[in-house]
């Protein structure tokens, strides 16, 4: 009587059905349907009640679960008159075979072996319930002598195929009830095809019969009558079945069956917190430190992490995955650019040759890509921190602006200076100074034409520079030379002394000379500096300039010897009262005797001179080659001299009009306005402003100017 | 969203048959316009609802996985800059506008000038004005350090062609200075450089 009564809503199982298995059931079999859910729900309800009074923990669970199990009853049977041999069916088949022997066994392991046999990811651990054993223990004890489809409902808590049923089935709690006397179908697409059913359940014909079970569950989790968490979970999964209909594998239904099956074992675990076994508890924790683990991971790919805190862990992943997304787009500007321009160029030199002149004039306007015909600029922030240098790129098309805060004293400027000078970025302003304990730098300058760089190699750049300079910087001064004449083979430090320039000495214009002097003939490329033996021209005895060569791979830790060395040479310096503003750093491994070839310019694109004052000897470091100086210096100039001398307009863009344009992540924007004797440039990125305030560009520089044309008015 | 899309559909609808002039064609736009607005907010409010689904673990291993993507995607892009920089160098010859900085000047009326001033006995404020030419205010900043002054508060501005600096002025390693002096020095700096 069970077996056959025990049914939901026939219609909404025919439909599931058809979703789920569309040949498999025949429409033949609706009316049936109909009549075996309405039974079942009654049967339902009579059960709930039943269990209302003896396990309360597992109220919701238990009614969701008896519904589920009176639709698989259902379908079981239905699929079974249908002789629907799809893998599901089979898998139903064989399935009570595997309970019945189970539940014969110590059924503790079955339950264990059941619940490894479902194939969740991290969520198993909810399955492990005590529930699920109690479950399994009274729907054996009370089925085994009843028909397969029983043992098809014991199949229900365990079975690979049907991962959520069996879940839910474990909150189906109570030992001492009576088993539901329904036929289990009980495979995943079964059980998925019931949460559609469930919620047809909602029906006219059975409303009121849902309702009270519905109602009867308590806290959250609310079914589709109520709406609700289980609502989005039903509906979830309804809409997954729907999607996955064609195929009718078992897998896909899997997933969505364990979706829901997490949730319905979370809500029970919340439940049923005083039944937890210890093996949960071990569970819990592995998921809880892998979680950890994934934000500490999280942690170490962003660049600048201050705070360990879970909140600023992920508020500066925000952060850093926009500025990566900022960096990327910049970059695919630029390699844009680059093409075009090649493809440009390439233009140019074929219409050259072929038409002259008034081609190449006319070629330019056309297919510019550099113009931002677009009418968006290129915009990128970018911040970058070490440990005593704070650098803030800020890039709206070809300007550039560099904020810099640092906390030693150092000469900053000149550094700084000289990697702009490197990275091709012409200075237009500075501003800055002392500021409490830190030295603050504001740079603005422009990218020359033809430079493609982007603002995380100018952060980038900076930083080291930086770095580099504090780890130079010796941190006393010490009264003795020390020798160490195994580093500084044909050093004759002694010799120091007779190139002596301190600048205390009055004649500060024949430092001046000197110092000229010096540069004037590096750059005529008359030094010669492979003399060993004599490390100290009469030249240079004038000029009194220090060359200290010694190699340093950028990469190379410093071995002993160079690092001593390195101290050493600036002990001394500092002795003789002269400040470190030129040191050149070769990298030994880069064939020394190279010339200012491209090659070279390439690595000192990339490395960065650091500068110390250098007058005078050269040292051999380890008896390798040296580049002289003065070569090296010439190369730069020939460099810099094949960009054909200023490239500067100091021109105000002839902009006009605001280009405001909203980039990714970046408000930028930037505008000029000029007035009879007034000019004003207006650039905006981002944060610059107070929240909360809509100044927009062009509204500062109309502002502005009008302030100082009345000012002006005034004073006159 | 849909509830949106649905009313302002409608509105549209209406207007448009309001107009009977334009009337075909618009209804055939507006009710493709409607379901295509339709099925685009459809599928974003399901795209939300999949994301607020998502849990905590998942939402961070993703996160993990798109930082290293977009790391390697910087790279592997910065690296192709570099390659084409280099590669294309000696070929490229950029294409410069220049405006020949000292005639600039002389437009503007705007000449080389130092001017020195002492402020007590190790302080002097200095103002440069000078042409500008690449990499001529590195060598300015150098040439002060060799010669051991250093510059606090410094202040650099561009522009028609002239670089104006004014700075304050110490010695580095503390000790006075001379304005006399250090005016002829500094000049010569300048027309050395």
């Amino acid at each position: 009587m069970y077996e056959e009564t025990a049914c939901f809503d026939p219609n909404s199982i025919a439909e599931g059905a058809v979703d789920g298995f569309s040949q498999s059931l025949p429409n033949s079999h609706n009316n049936n349907f109909e009549e075996n859910m309405k039974l079942s729900a009654e049967q339902l309800s009579y059960h709930h009640h039943h269990r209302n009074n003896q396990n309360h923990h597992r109220q919701e669970d238990v009614t969701v679960a008896a519904m589920e199990l009176e639709l698989q009853n259902q379908l079981s049977f239905n699929m079974e008159n249908c002789n629907n041999s799809t893998h599901l069916m089979q898998q139903v088949i064989q399935d009570p075979n595997q309970v019945l022997t189970f539940d014969q066994s110590n059924w503790d392991a079955g339950v264990h072996e059941t619940g490894h046999d479902i194939d969740f990811s991290h969520h198993q651990d909810d399955q492990q319930h005590n529930g699920h054993q109690s479950i399994n223990i009274n729907v054996s004890s009370s089925l085994s002598q009843s028909t397969p489809d029983l043992l098809n409902l014991l199949h229900l808590p365990r079975c690979t195929g049907s991962s959520l049923l069996p879940n839910s089935s474990i909150s189906f709690a109570n030992p001492n009830q009576n088993p539901l006397g329904f036929t289990a179908a009980d495979s995943a697409s079964v059980s998925s095809v019931l949460y559609d059913p469930l919620f047809h359940l909602n029906l006219p014909p059975q409303p009121p019969l849902f309702r009270d079970l519905f109602q009867s569950i308590p806290h959250g989790y609310s079914l589709p009558a109520s709406g609700g968490g289980v609502n989005s979970l039903f509906g979830d999964e309804r809409d997954s079945n729907g999607a996955v209909d064609p195929d009718g594998d078992g897998g896909q239904y899997d997933n969505r069956v364990l979706e829901f099956t997490r949730e319905i074992a979370c809500i029970g675990r919340g439940r049923g917190a005083g039944g937890k076994i210890k093996k949960h508890f071990a569970t819990e924790r592995q998921r809880r430190e892998q979680l950890n683990d994934k934000f500490k991971a999280l942690r170490s790919l962003v660049p600048n992490p201050t705070k360990t805190d879970r909140a600023s862990v992920v508020g500066d992943a925000i952060e850093y995955i926009k500025e990566l997304l900022r960096t990327v787009n910049e970059l695919k500007l630029l390699v844009e650019k680059k093409r075009c321009g090649r493809e440009r160029s390439k233009r140019h030199k074929t219409e050259d040759d072929a038409a002259g002149d008034v081609e190449s004039c006319n070629i330019k306007p056309l297919g510019d890509p550099d113009q931002s015909y677009t009418g968006s600029l290129r915009s990128s922030w970018l911040q970058r921190k070490s440990k005593d240098t704070e650098v803030d790129v800020r890039i709206i098309d070809d300007e550039v602006t560099i904020k810099l805060i640092q906390r030693k004293k150092i000469d900053c400027l000149l550094f700084v200076s000289k990697v702009l000078d490197d990275l091709q970025l012409d200075l237009h302003h500075v501003a800055g100074g002392h500021i409490g304990d830190y030295y603050s730098f504001l740079f603005n300058t422009k990218i020359y034409e033809g430079s493609s760089v982007y603002a995380g190699a100018i952060a980038s750049k900076v930083i080291e520079v930086m770095d580099r300079q504090y780890a130079a910087v010796p941190p006393t001064m010490k009264k003795q030379r020390r020798a160490k004449s195994a580093n500084h083979a044909g050093c004759q430090k002694p010799e120091y002394r007779d190139y002596e320039w301190d600048p205390k000495d009055g004649n500060l214009s024949n430092k001046l000379c000197a110092v000229l002097k010096w540069e004037a003939e590096a750059l005529s490329g008359h030094h010669h500096h492979h003399n060993n033996q004599n490390p100290h021209h009469q030249e240079d005895a004038v000029v009194a300039a220090i060359e200290i060569k010694f190699h340093n791979h950028q990469d190379q830790l410093l071995t002993n010897d160079q690092s001593n060395l390195n101290a050493d040479v600036h002990r001394t310096l500092q002795e003789l009262v002269l400040i470190p503003c030129f040191w050149d750093e070769k990298d030994t491994n880069r064939a020394a005797n190279q010339d200012g070839d491209g090659g070279q310019f390439d690595d000192r694109v990339l490395d960065f001179t650091r500068d110390i004052a250098c007058i005078g000897t050269r040292m051999e470091a380890g008896g390798k080659m040296k580049k002289p100086l003065a070569t090296e210096r010439q190369r730069r100039e020939q460099l810099k001299d094949k960009y054909l001398g200023d490239v500067e307009s100091c021109n105000m863009k002839p902009l006009g009009n605001s280009d405001q344009s909203s980039i990714e992540f970046l408000r930028s924007s930037c505008l000029q306005r000029k007035s009879k004797d007034t000019e004003v440039a207006v650039r905006i990125i981002d944060d610059e402003i107070h929240e909360g305030s809509s100044v927009y560009a062009s509204s500062i520089a109309n502002k502005l100017i009008e302030t100082v044309v009345t000012r002006y008015a005034i004073a006159y | 969203m849909e509830f949106l899309g649905s009313a302002s559909g409608a509105s549209f609808i209406t207007r448009a048959r309001r107009r009977p002039a334009y009337d075909d064609s618009k209804e055939f736009k507006s009710k493709n316009l409607n379901a295509e607005r339709r099925r685009r907010e459809k599928l974003s409010s399901r795209l939300l609802t999949l994301r607020s689904l998502m849990n905590k673990a998942t939402i961070i291993e993703d996160a993990i996985s798109y930082i290293e993507a977009l790391q390697r995607d910087v790279k592997v892009l910065s690296d192709q800059l570099l390659e084409m920089e280099s590669s294309s160098e000696e070929r490229e010859k950029p294409r410069i506008d220049e405006i020949n900085a000292a005639e600039e000047m002389k437009k503007n009326g705007i000449e080389e000038d130092v001017q020195v001033t002492k402020i007590d006995g190790k302080k002097i404020w200095m103002k440069i004005i000078f042409e500008k030419k690449r990499g001529r205010f590195t060598k300015l900043l150098e040439a002060m350090t060799y010669l051991g002054f250093e510059m606090t508060d410094t202040n650099v501005t561009t522009y028609k062609g002239a670089i104006l600096l004014s700075a304050c002025v110490e010695r580095t390693y503390g000790g006075s200075l001379e304005v006399e002096e250090t005016w002829e020095l500094i000049l010569q700096i300048i027309r050395g450089i």
